[in-house]
């Protein structure tokens, strides 16, 4: 039986063109960027090239991309090195990852106040909510762009002009790890502080990411020196390529995908009328790769058992949360006993068929736990 | 820890010590064989080139590696029928030698550490010069000479082992203890009923600990149940398999008799039916496998199904001898001992148990076996054993823990 991958939003298939080119560049650009000999100089050359291209995609300029290991680095680098040495307030969404989170609860250990901002019925956070969770002792706000659960895109440049109006020296911190490559976004008009972006969610490897900061701030990882100070250690040139790489072959927006996901909820609301939308609307600033839905009368579990079982990988939310209740769902109010929570996040590899018979796969899997909850 | 308590100097012989009582007994000569048999095994399986010896009921462990002593000491610690372990120097049996070895030794061990010394002697070999408190003395002497450091025979901070045998010494100062116990497969094999919790996989090493070889027998109910939780079941098999060099995975696939119970309405009795399904094709795995009894990690009154009306009603239904090692444990005490033996951290693992599925808010605390034998009456019992042991898989691991694959 063939696989369905529809876990997208927890990480994506290696686009083969990148993994070619990756292969390729770890033979021979193996070189220390800060060699300055031919073979480290090829490789420093070919680190600058990429942060160059990568900071164009971002809108921003060279000098203000730090390469990273990943999406949690560059969030916690934003975080804990935008800190200053006086304890303040730090005020982050309810919906969050973790990689937030936890960076905010290592603050509160340094004396920080943490604010938590709730967000509207979709999972989206208002000016207005924001306003009133910030004020001139908050240093540090962070919003995602895009949710990794239900997909809800923030309008972060209405956030922005809040937090310069009502908290000026915060920096704005944004976790736009889901929504790069898919939304299309630049952080000139963002007006964030710092933007977290990541490889591994648009066909890139994993083991690479990037922050863009136009903020001063201070190293989390000390050594060497690499990467304007920020983060010691050697930098890679081949993964550094490939996020840049992986970045200019997603299509900007995702009509292709968006069809996709469409199809997908469209022959799922077919077979199963109980079957409820989680979080906005399509057509009101959701990510286009993501569904979320509700099927009432099963526990989430058994059905992702049995999806698995049946060859379609999808999850019930972040990935990152096992165990828990999602965050993201409580703070929309909805609980675990609602029914079976289903995230389907297919993405650029995927077919229009695999839609459809994952729709019937599902179709089936509900059928044959209804015969035993019912 | 004081820095005495590990071994500073460099070693490549282990000199592991017998339970006693049971190197009198006429099955003496099994009991040693298998003995280093399963070390033997359990060694090889780790590290390259070792070798596991007899001799006058000691068993000596010859590393390749003195780097691997570390791996091969905890191997020891973690084997039944051992009761002690020391690495050891090794001289030919020759006073004027053993006083240079004896010497050097308790420098090496010492360090710069302060501390008192005891000599403890012991000669096999009889015609040596001089008897065991002789030899004691006299090396306690050539070494205080050497050290200036005080004898004290109460309470030494570090204290020198001495056997002389025929043709060699040994000298050691570091011992630890092993479990006691019968190796492994002394006395027979048993089905361990094996699930993702903290008590079944101690319960499974006690019976090991008693000379008892396992084969394991889980029960799995996708997809009520996750592929993670029976991944995290045979990660606990392998944590048995390398103690006895190998060991059987049965897993049941119980999906289809659960699935006829909630049917049936099984209500407050549901988890002693399915308690009482698993006993019944447990014990036909045993039989399968010439294994002479079932055991459990069952504990009284832990919860509901473990009331002794509750237990009866299981423990009538087969023939087999059912071994529950755990039975009158505190839960503090099992975690103790799976924390010792590292299953623990595995076991608390986010899991979910097939016993808790479709499960009523009251189950029945005491239950009566003529009201267990009316509800199965609406089950085709036997049909359902049949079902579930044709679809039963087994996974083998090795004397390294990792799963088998053909051919190898």
């Amino acid at each position: 039986m063939d696989l369905i991958y529809l876990d997208n939003a927890a990480t994506t298939p290696l686009d083969p063109a990148v993994a070619e080119g990756l292969a390729e560049r770890h033979r021979t650009l193996y070189g220390n960027p800060g060699s300055s000999h031919p073979v480290g100089r090829a490789a420093g050359r070919a680190l600058d090239a990429a942060r160059a291209r990568l900071a164009r995609r971002l809108g921003g300029e060279a000098g203000q991309v730090v390469f990273t290991s990943g999406g949690t680095e560059s969030l916690g680098l934003a975080l804990l090195g935008g800190a200053g040495d006086t304890p303040a307030r730090v005020a982050i969404s309810a919906v969050e990852h973790s990689a937030v989170v936890e960076a905010a609860s290592h603050l509160a250990r340094w004396g920080w106040q943490v604010d938590v901002v709730p967000v509207d019925a979709v999972g989206r956070v208002t000016p207005a909510a924001l306003d009133a969770a910030i004020d001139r002792d908050t240093r540090l706000v962070a919003v995602m762009l895009a949710n990794n659960e239900i997909g809800t895109i923030n309008d972060v440049p209405a956030l922005a002009a809040t937090v310069r109006a009502k908290a000026p020296r915060a920096k704005l911190v944004v976790d736009a790890v889901q929504a790069f490559g898919k939304v299309p976004f630049s952080v000139a008009t963002l007006g964030a502080d710092c933007v977290a972006v990541t490889a591994h969610k648009i066909h890139g490897p994993k083991g690479v990411g990037a922050l863009w900061t136009r903020a001063t701030l201070r190293p989390v990882m000390r050594g060497g020196g690499q990467e304007f100070g920020l983060r010691g250690g050697t930098p890679s040139a081949p993964l550094a390529w490939a996020l840049a790489e992986a970045a200019d072959r997603m299509p900007g927006g995702m009509d292709g995908v968006t069809a996709l996901r469409d199809r997908l909820w469209a022959a799922v609301r077919a077979a199963l009328p109980a079957a409820r939308l989680t979080g906005p609307a399509f057509d009101d600033g959701r990510l286009g790769n993501n569904l979320h839905l509700c099927i009432p009368g099963l526990p989430s579990e058994p059905l992702l058992n049995a999806l698995a079982e049946a060859g379609v990988c999808a999850s019930a939310g972040s990935t990152c949360s096992k165990g828990r209740f999602s965050r993201t769902l409580s703070a929309l109010g909805r609980t675990k006993d609602e029914g079976a929570w289903l995230r389907l996040t297919p993405g650029r590899f995927n077919t229009a068929a695999e839609m459809d018979e994952a729709a019937r796969r599902l179709a089936r899997a509900v059928e044959a736990l209804r015969a035993v909850y019912d | 820890m004081t820095d005495l308590d590990a071994p500073r100097a460099t070693y490549d012989l282990l000199l592991a010590r017998l339970g006693e009582l049971w190197l009198k007994g006429r099955n003496r000569n099994d009991f040693y064989d298998r003995l280093k048999r399963n070390l033997q095994g359990s060694m090889s399986a780790e590290l390259r080139g070792v070798q596991v010896q007899g001799s006058h009921g000691r068993v000596f462990v010859k590393l390749t590696d003195p780097a691997d002593l570390d791996r091969a000491l905890a191997i020891c610690r973690d084997t039944p029928g051992l009761s002690s372990v020391s690495p050891v120097q090794r001289v030919p049996t020759d006073l004027a030698g053993i006083e240079r070895a004896a010497v050097e030794l308790v420098q090496t061990e010492w360090g710069g550490v302060e501390g008192t010394f005891a000599v403890e002697a012991k000669r096999t070999f009889k015609q040596f010069p001089l008897t065991s408190p002789q030899i004691a003395r006299q090396l306690g002497g050539v070494i205080q000479d050497a050290t200036a450091r005080p004898v004290d025979l109460s309470q030494p901070a570090l204290k020198l082992g001495v056997e002389v045998n025929e043709d060699r010494t040994h000298l050691w100062t570091h011992t630890q203890p092993a479990p006691g116990g019968l190796p492994v497969g002394s006395a027979g094999r048993v089905m361990l009923l094996l699930s993702g919790g903290i008590d079944s996989p101690v319960a499974g090493y006690l019976a090991q600990k008693r000379g008892a070889a396992l084969d394991a027998v889980y029960f799995h109910s996708p997809p009520f149940i996750s592929a993670q939780s029976r991944d995290k079941v045979e990660a606990l098999a392998r944590r048995l398999a390398t103690r006895q060099n190998g060991l059987r995975l049965h897993v049941v696939h119980f999906t289809e008799i659960q699935k006829a119970i909630k049917a049936a309405g099984g209500d407050r009795l549901t988890v002693l039916l399915y308690r009482r399904f698993m006993y019944r094709i447990a014990a036909r795995l045993a039989k399968r496998r010439k294994c002479r009894a079932l055991c459990t990690g069952e504990n009284l009154g832990q919860v509901a199904s473990q009331t002794l009306e509750n237990l009866t009603v299981v423990d009538r239904l087969t023939e087999l001898l059912t071994l529950r090692p755990l039975i009158t444990f505190d839960k503090l005490e099992i975690m103790d001992i799976a924390r010792r033996i590292g299953t623990y951290d595995t076991s608390v693992l986010p899991y979910d148990d097939c016993c808790t599925l479709f499960v009523p808010r009251n189950p029945a605390i005491k239950a009566s076996l003529k009201s267990i034998e009316r509800a199965e009456r609406h089950l085709e019992v036997e049909a359902l054993v049949e079902q579930a042991l044709a679809a039963t898989e087994e996974v083998r691991l090795g004397a390294d823990g990792q799963p088998m694959v053909a051919g190898e």
